[in-house]
């Protein structure tokens, strides 16, 4: 944009530059009619030198062909000015001496009347104008006003005719392409005005928001830039909430800065909406595992288990259940200790959820399960009758027991986050808990016995859903 | 048994853990359902850094990242982004970074790797759906 404008503003400078032939030279500064001067010497005849011929004959196409009273053709067209124009640059023209003279108030008036003169087919100033010239006499605020405007409407591409007459070509354009010429583009532009402004006299909110608009227009060119207005633009809103354009410097500058990044903004955004999606995932498919430590009970007609004078029971230290949910409904798979010492089982179960929340799940479940004794011995060895046996230290048995269990699981899922950087998959971190009772009944070289045990068992658990 | 169950539950984690990292190229601002554009409608772009704001009566749909992968030239970024802008019913596209990167398109040619480095296009882009007179 900034090139297009280079471009345009130096074809309207190169074309400026012939048409100021067009006026009389009283009307014209020294600066003027310096410039005047010059094409006039090039294309005199008596002043061509060998070198600077070849140049005028390049020239042919440009409009210096000499009409009998000395005014080229390019001239005249200039001096056919529209009438409905003729105000305009009546106007233009004052205001440039008043920029010459560095009058604000003058300027301040002379630029009411030409917005005022602003047209759907006409348009008497330009916004890069105003621009110089604000800046050239320090008008801060009204530069403010009119960045403010300008970033309000320009994309709002109707409020033009398709072709509609601009006032060009005059000593402000000129003065508007000295301008241009003389700034640093090797910089950002607000580098070239951040002293004048930061040492004005401006209030803080008029200075903040100027800087911001200033800044704005490298803000998509660099991320540093961009990082910038971003910072700045959220200390304005958050140090002037009620200033009119803090809700517009929130939709339009903070809004689009603040996703730069499409990581950054993903987390951001499903920050925002994980209650909702945890809500929404209540009662909904998932996996999970549970691991119990601590685990007790007791148990009905176990007297004679197993024999006590060569064995001591060894329980499994941790139980371990693997589950898959399907809406409400559950599938488990669990190795699980029983209530009496000694005893567990590994089984196969059903159940649903019967409560669901942000926090708590409680889960009924009713299992089949076959069941073993582990065991370790109190000797190594013994002696029956007149045989020695040599004993391992632990032993088990196989599966072969039966157990039915009606359980209940109850989980305080503590910490429940996104999955990786899934938004939609979570992950729950849960202190767990297993309450319920069963009908055992076992029969094997180890353990024989059956009856009613309750079991208790507490632990941690994942569930990814 | 113990071992085998624990295992069991490791290897089903490492699965679940592994498929869901990905890299994103969309991210959607809100679940609204948006009646995609016809096939006439146009998508406009603004390019943030000749044009750095947003109209007013714009909500945002979604951000989008050109995906090297499968839109490589800036022909195809544009495309593709204009394609799924209409799709979501946005009817503006504003393009905030435009990028040149190095990509490695390889392939195995039998057991070598043969490295083919080009360079990309990646487009960073607010997809932005006009507001609807009775929206504003």
């Amino acid at each position: 944009m900034k090139n297009f404008i280079y471009a345009l503003l130096t074809a309207c400078a190169l074309v400026a530059t012939f048409a100021t032939g067009g006026f009389a030279a009283t009307d014209f500064s020294d600066f003027e009619k310096s410039l005047m001067n010059e094409p006039a010497k090039n294309s005199a005849p008596e002043n061509a030198s060998a070198d600077n011929a070849g140049e005028s004959a390049d020239s042919t196409n440009a409009p210096t062909a000499n009409s009998a009273d000395g005014i080229n053709e390019f001239e005249q067209s200039l001096m056919n000015v529209p009438s409905e124009m003729e105000p305009i640059y009546s106007i233009r023209d004052q205001l440039f001496n008043a920029v010459k003279k560095k009058d604000t108030k003058t300027v301040r008036q002379e630029m009411e009347k030409l917005n005022a003169m602003q047209t759907r087919s006409v348009i008497p100033i330009k916004n890069i104008e105003r621009e110089c010239v604000y800046n050239e006499l320090g008008m801060f605020d009204d530069w403010l006003e009119m960045l403010v405007k300008y970033y309000k409407t320009v994309l709002d591409t109707d409020r033009y005719d398709e072709n509609p007459t601009i006032a060009e070509k005059d000593g402000l354009s000129l003065f508007v392409m000295k301008s241009l010429d003389a700034q640093d583009t090797s910089k950002t532009f607000y580098s070239s005005v951040a002293t004048r402004i930061q040492k004005s006299k401006l209030p803080d909110k008029t200075r903040r928001k100027l800087e911001i608009m200033l800044l704005l227009r490298d803000a998509y060119k660099d991320r540093e830039t961009g990082k910038r207005v971003l910072d700045q633009s959220e200390e304005f809103v958050e140090k002037y909430p009620d200033d009119p354009e803090t809700p517009w410097i929130k939709h339009t500058i903070i809004g689009p800065l603040s996703r730069m990044d499409i990581l950054d903004y993903k987390l951001q955004r499903r920050a925002e909406f994980k209650e909702d999606v945890i809500q929404k995932k209540l009662y909904t498919g998932g996996l999970g595992f549970n691991f119990y430590f601590l685990m007790g009970g007791f148990g009905l007609g176990f007297d004679k288990l197993y024999r006590s004078d060569i064995y001591e029971a060894d329980p499994l230290p941790v139980n371990v259940e693997l589950y898959t949910q399907f809406g409400p409904a559950v599938i488990s798979l669990e190795l699980l200790n029983a209530g009496v010492s000694g005893l567990s089982s590994i089984g196969l179960g059903v159940g649903f959820v019967l409560f669901d929340s942000r926090y708590i799940k409680i889960r009924p479940y009713a299992s089949v399960a076959s069941v073993s004794m582990s065991v370790s011995t109190n000797e190594n060895s013994l002696t029956r009758g007149g045989a020695f046996y040599t004993l391992d230290n632990e032993e088990s048995s196989d599966f072969d027991g039966e157990r039915y269990i009606i359980a209940a699981n109850v989980d305080f899922k503590f910490i429940t986050s996104y999955l990786f950087l899934s938004s939609s998959k979570l992950s729950s971190f849960s202190l767990v808990g297993k309450f319920g009772g069963s009908y055992l009944d076992i029969d094997n070289d180890l353990a024989k016995g059956s009856g009613f045990e309750g079991f208790v068992s507490l632990g941690l658990g994942i569930f990814f859903w | 048994m113990k071992k085998a169950i624990l295992l069991l539950a490791a290897l089903i984690a490492f699965a679940l853990f592994t498929a869901c990292s990905s890299t994103e190229f969309l991210v959607l601002n809100d679940h609204k359902k948006r009646t995609p554009l016809d096939t006439i409608s146009q998508v406009r772009f603004i390019y943030a850094p000749a044009t750095p704001v947003i109209p007013e009566n714009v909500e945002l749909v979604g951000v989008m990242m050109s995906n090297t992968g499968t839109d490589c030239s800036a022909e195809e970024a544009v495309g593709a982004i204009a394609k799924t802008a209409k799709d979501l019913g946005a009817d503006l596209v504003f393009v905030k970074e435009f990028k040149d990167v190095l990509v490695d398109k390889g392939y195995y040619n039998g057991t070598t790797y043969m490295s083919n480095i080009v360079h990309c296009q990646v487009l960073t882009a607010d997809l932005l759906a006009t507001k609807k007179e009775d929206e504003k």
